[in-house]
């Protein structure tokens, strides 16, 4: 031990305080932000998490921040939505959309990904930029020729039409990440798999895919929403019922009656938002792996 | 096992030559190491041999066989990587099994082989585990039993040990040996550690810029280095190099006058010596400049003194660099006693010993 030579008299305590102090009252004003940021953030949901318990007539009545007096009329609330919004022919066809699209655009995006940055062939950076390009303009700008086009194949309110849709749409995004991915995963790995025998698509399906499962999720996670989520391309697309995906239902239903029984309707989007909820917590596990790079 | 031949072997990268004309024979069964500094082309070659690249010019035979257009795994290779290469996603024992179950092997069979490597590779204990949750070891004897599993004619081993440290690495080196014995299957072996080749192998092949520069047993390659390269590549610290002129010593011998230094007499009936007055390359290992009572003084011996510049103690010897003939020199002091820079030395180079090279060429003019 060596001897410190420091006289602790010496310190200047009330110096020491002060500073203390100071960072205390900053960390004070610093919370008061954040609280009415949160409040701000938190009110809408809270809203809407009291209003599906309540009655149209108990919605119309009272103050519209008021605790509701009961819960069960939440069940009738659902009854209502489920029939006048459609949602469960709704909820199938986005079901379908969501997990034939977005399942559909992975694996082929992991497909293209392989090939990208595996295999030799010509013109392989000009064909990623290709497919590149797909991120980079807004997919409004398709709505337009999207439309005439299927018109003309008389593809508006098909289902074939819209899972087409929505793959063809979702392979860019995936493409751009698992190409990344699938580029830092050691090549290595798979000269021993060829040594031990696979053949390419062997060595897709037993080494590379397997390696990809978190990055996959992610992305399978990401596409299905947006999917579950798209109104646009619904809309323009479909207007029978029977292709009609949920989020166009709730449009409709938002459109006639909002304004009679927004309780209703406020139940319905809830409702409608449930399976990506589902969804997430599925691959919770994937999803917070993330994109963690796990090789060896 | 099987023989290996590689004719003409050349690879080319666009326009960048590789390997440049590789022809080595490998006896079956035999342990042969090829060392050489970085970006020599080893691991192109061993990779060409494993059909893993293309190869540009010349012919591959495998066990009489040529494999130039044969795919990897038609090959009957093995190869362990120097990243291990392990599938991350699978057990231990699905990686040994992979090979197997690819090839569609019976279930019982895959089981009783995988449980037969693992015990020589005394991985028994490990077999459920994931493979990210071994040690560096671990991991290579798993590498290595995902290698035997397949009993393959030939063993590819590139750089297998060169992410251990260095007692786990002296272990392994043991436990390949032992286990090339055991199996007899032939190897062939990649490393810059030119300790690893001269310890396992039966035969090195020292390549320098995509050519072979020597090939030949380990004692063979240390006694008789063909190249000032071999010479200085193989043996540590690398052999001493000083220039030096073909002279006459006042007895009429043959010597070389090492520039700004002495006359050393040689050997003339070992060399094939240029006339008087050509540049040689004269090389002296640092165990043959022996420090004066520190080990046996050599019969036939140059004494000089030269000042201590620097040392570095290894424990059981001391490594001693002093100036000698306008040169730095590397010397071996056994049974070290402490030495201090600057201090002033006697030596004596050991001269039946001496290395000579052809100043131009580099090549031994050894006879
Ligand atoms: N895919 C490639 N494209 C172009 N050049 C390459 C390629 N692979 C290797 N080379 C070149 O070929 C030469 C030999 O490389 P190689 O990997 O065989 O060296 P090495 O002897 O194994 O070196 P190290 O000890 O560093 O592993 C190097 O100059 C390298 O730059
Ligand atoms: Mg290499």
């Amino acid at each position: 031990m060596s001897a410190t030579t420091f006289d602790l008299a010496t310190l200047d305590f009330d110096a020491i305080a002060r500073r203390n102090d100071q960072a205390r009252t900053q960390r004070i004003l610093l919370f008061a932000i954040t609280a009415i940021l949160a409040l701000a953030w938190v009110t809408p949901f809270y809203y809407l998490a009291i209003s599906i318990f309540k009655s149209n007539a108990e919605y119309g009545l009272g103050n519209p921040l008021a605790l509701p007096t009961s819960i069960t009329p939440v069940f009738e609330n659902i009854a209502e939505a489920w029939s006048k919004a459609k949602m469960g022919s709704g909820m199938l066809n986005s079901l379908l959309y969501g997990l034939v699209g977005g399942g559909a655009a992975i694996f082929i995006a992991a497909l293209a990904s392989y090939g990208l940055t595996r295999i030799e062939f010509p013109g392989k950076g000009f064909w990623f930029m290709l497919i590149f390009s797909g991120t980079i303009f807004p997919l409004q700008m398709y709505l337009i020729p999207l439309f005439m086009g299927y018109n003309k194949l008389g593809m508006t309110n098909s289902r074939i039409g819209m899972m087409l849709f929505y793959t063809a749409v979702c392979i860019p995004f995936p493409v751009l990440v698992l190409r990344n991915y699938m580029a830092g995963l050691p090549r290595e790995m798979d000269e021993a798999a060829r040594i031990d025998g696979c053949s390419e698509f062997r060595i897709f399906r037993s080494i590379i895919l397997p390696n990809c499962w978190a990055p996959m999720a992610t992305l399978f996670l990401i596409q299905f929403t947006w999917i579950w989520n798209d109104l646009i391309f619904s809309m323009v697309l479909t207007s029978r019922e029977d292709a009609r995906s949920l989020m166009n239902g709730l449009m409709v239903l938002q459109g006639s009656y909002a304004n009679t029984t927004p309780n209703v309707v406020m139940t319905a989007t809830l409702l409608a938002s449930l399976p990506s909820v589902a969804l997430f917590l599925l691959l919770r596990k994937h999803f917070m792996n993330g994109l963690k790079l796990q090789s060896l | 096992m099987s023989n290996v031949t590689l004719r003409e072997l050349v690879k080319v990268y666009g326009r960048q030559v590789a390997v440049k004309g590789i022809d080595l024979e490998i006896e079956a069964g035999s342990f042969v190491a090829f060392v050489g500094p970085s970006g020599c082309g080893k691991s192109t070659t061993l990779r060409m041999i494993a059909g893993l690249e293309s190869v540009s010019h010349g012919e591959i035979r495998i066990g009489g066989r040529r494999v130039n257009d044969v795919a990897s795994r038609d090959r009957g290779i093995a190869m362990v990587f120097q990243s291990y290469a392990l599938y991350p996603h699978m057990t231990v024992y699905e990686n040994m099994a992979f090979a197997l179950k690819v090839a569609k092997v019976p279930r019982e069979e895959i089981d009783r082989r995988v449980r037969h490597a693992a015990d020589i590779l005394r991985l028994t204990d490990y077999l459920d585990r994931r493979t990210t949750a071994l040690s560096g070891g671990q991991r290579q004897r798993v590498a290595m039993g995902r290698a035997i599993i397949r009993e393959p004619q030939v063993f590819l081993f590139d750089e297998p040990l060169s992410n251990l440290d260095a007692q786990l690495r002296s272990a392994m080196r043991v436990e390949i040996k032992r286990l090339h014995q055991r199996l007899g299957t032939t190897a062939i072996y990649v490393t810059h550690d030119q300790i690893e080749a001269m310890t396992m192998a039966d035969k090195i092949v020292i390549m320098r810029d995509g050519l072979i520069e020597q090939a030949g047993a380990p004692l063979d390659v240390f006694e008789r280095p063909a190249t000032q390269f071999v010479g200085q590549f193989i043996g540590s610290p690398a052999m001493n190099i000083l220039a030096g002129r073909i002279a006459r010593t006042a007895e009429g011998q043959p010597a070389i006058a090492i520039l700004n230094g002495p006359v050393i007499a040689v050997d003339g009936a070992a060399f094939d010596l240029p006339g008087e007055g050509r540049p040689v390359s004269l090389g002296i290992r640092s165990e043959d400049i022996v420090p004066e009572g520190h080990g046996m003084p050599p019969e036939r011996a140059h004494r000089f003194e030269a000042r201590v510049n620097l040392t570095e103690s290894l424990g059981n010897e001391t490594l001693i660099f002093a100036e000698f003939g306008g040169a730095d020199v590397t010397s071996r002091m056994q049974r070290p006693r402490p030495v201090a820079d600057g201090e002033t030395l006697a030596f004596l180079l050991n001269q039946e010993r001496v290395h000579l090279f052809d100043a131009d060429t580099g090549r031994s003019l050894r006879r």
